[in-house]
């Protein structure tokens, strides 16, 4: 864990923001034009400021440095600099969340995608480049419920999953196969973006409030390849749901045992799928199809 | 991989007479024809594939590496045997660094 390496902001302007659900503020030392963009992704977050908040008690510090701004947090090795106010806001979030499953003992927290179908909530769990966030925000746009993009809490006392109402986030420019009507959908619910990302605002239909929770019932493996024909799903055994569920777990102060045997529960209780997949509407459709 | 146990041991001969003993701490799960095996001390998960399991669950006692070798050789007989060894004394080698397994000299 890195420490916060400063011992005084006399000279600074030192401004905090509170995040329901996390205990400790965020501090933004000489970047209060950070806190608007911060708010606009966060949907249910109730996000206050706090005044004579002491930097030193933050997990995380936001700090405006000559390239940019520098974060530095208790889930960073290194501070790090974005030169550019998006993706440090970006960023952020991959700490806001690792502070909730913090201040959360004993939930889980899976780097995944979760949509609510009338079958139950389907998780889509796996790292970057999958297109789980273009596939989540066509799920969205075709009537399907949207837990998160990227990050699922799962709840300490029934493994269910949470909705976190934190604005899904699309990767710019977007892929050659969306429909012209879904760019249209997505132009008109920009809230922050920058050259590389965009998130979308969607309202408390297209998806639930944040501390929402619903039953896990499925969990489909993500394979996008882009020369493959129509979307295929297929059903797979528990054991590479249960091995990528298991990598995709960034909760850390769980015991090890508990956290295999809780995602081995979600497994028992999950039908295990695999998608291969191009064209992300089709794939949504699909799903649609089977899980509606 | 270059992970020879000669490399870790000194003497390739010696080597195979080192024993193996699994850590009695690990807790085994099973994952079809694979394991998970979870070290709740230091909270480590570990997944074992079907070649790597089938060593693990060998060492329900302790055993010589050149035993392991070649109840492996005459379970895979179309593989070549310096594969065999390489593979074993690599894996063997990775359990010993996370602790999963003992080795001590015969």
């Amino acid at each position: 864990m890195s420490k916060n390496r400063y011992s005084t902001f006399s000279k600074h302007n030192c401004s905090s923001l509170k995040f329901e659900g996390i205990d400790s503020p965020v501090a933004f030392i000489d970047c209060e034009e950070l806190h608007a963009p911060v708010k606009a992704i966060f949907r249910d977050f109730r996000v206050e400021h706090v005044k004579d908040n002491l930097w030193e008690d933050s997990h995380i510090t936001l700090r405006k440095v000559k390239e940019g701004y520098e974060r530095s947090s208790h889930w960073l090795d290194e501070p790090v600099v974005h030169y550019d106010p998006v993706d440090s806001v970006c960023d952020l979030t991959v700490d806001l969340i690792h502070a909730f499953a913090s201040d959360h003992p004993g939930f889980l927290c899976l780097h995944s995608a979760a949509a609510l179908f009338k079958k139950g909530l389907f998780l889509f769990p796996s790292t970057y480049r999958a297109g789980k966030s273009t596939l989540s925000l066509h799920l969205a746009y075709n009537g399907v419920q949207l837990f998160t993009d990227d990050a699922l809490p799962v709840t300490s006392n029934n493994n269910e999953g949470m909705a976190t109402g934190l604005y899904p986030r699309l990767r710019l420019p977007l892929p050659e196969t969306v429909t012209e009507n879904f760019r249209k959908y997505i132009k008109k619910r920009i809230v922050l973006r920058n050259d590389r990302y965009c998130y979308i605002s969607l309202d408390q239909d297209e998806q639930p409030p944040l501390g929402t929770t619903a039953p896990i019932r499925g969990i489909i493996l993500l394979n996008l390849d882009l020369n493959s024909n129509a979307p295929n799903l297929i059903s797979i055994g528990k054991k590479d749901a249960i091995k990528e569920v298991i990598l995709r777990n960034f909760a850390r102060q769980n015991k090890a045992l508990d956290i295999v045997e809780r995602i081995y529960m979600i497994a028992e209780d999950a039908d295990c799928y695999k998608l291969t997949y191009a064209n992300p509407d089709r794939a949504a459709k699909l799903l649609i199809k089977h899980f509606n | 991989m270059g992970c020879t146990l000669s490399a870790e041991f000194g003497d390739e001969n010696q080597d195979l007479r080192m024993i193996y003993t699994k850590n009695p701490e690990i807790i085994e799960r099973t994952l079809a024809d694979e394991l998970i095996l979870v070290d709740n001390e230091a909270d480590n998960i570990f997944n074992l594939n079907p070649i790597g399991t089938a060593i693990w669950q060998f060492l329900q006692e302790p055993r010589e590496t050149k035993e392991i070798i070649e109840t492996l050789q005459s379970a895979f007989p179309e593989v070549e045997a310096r594969q065999i060894q390489e593979d074993a004394t690599c894996l063997l080698h990775n359990l010993v660094q996370q602790g999963l397994i003992f080795v001590t000299p015969r």
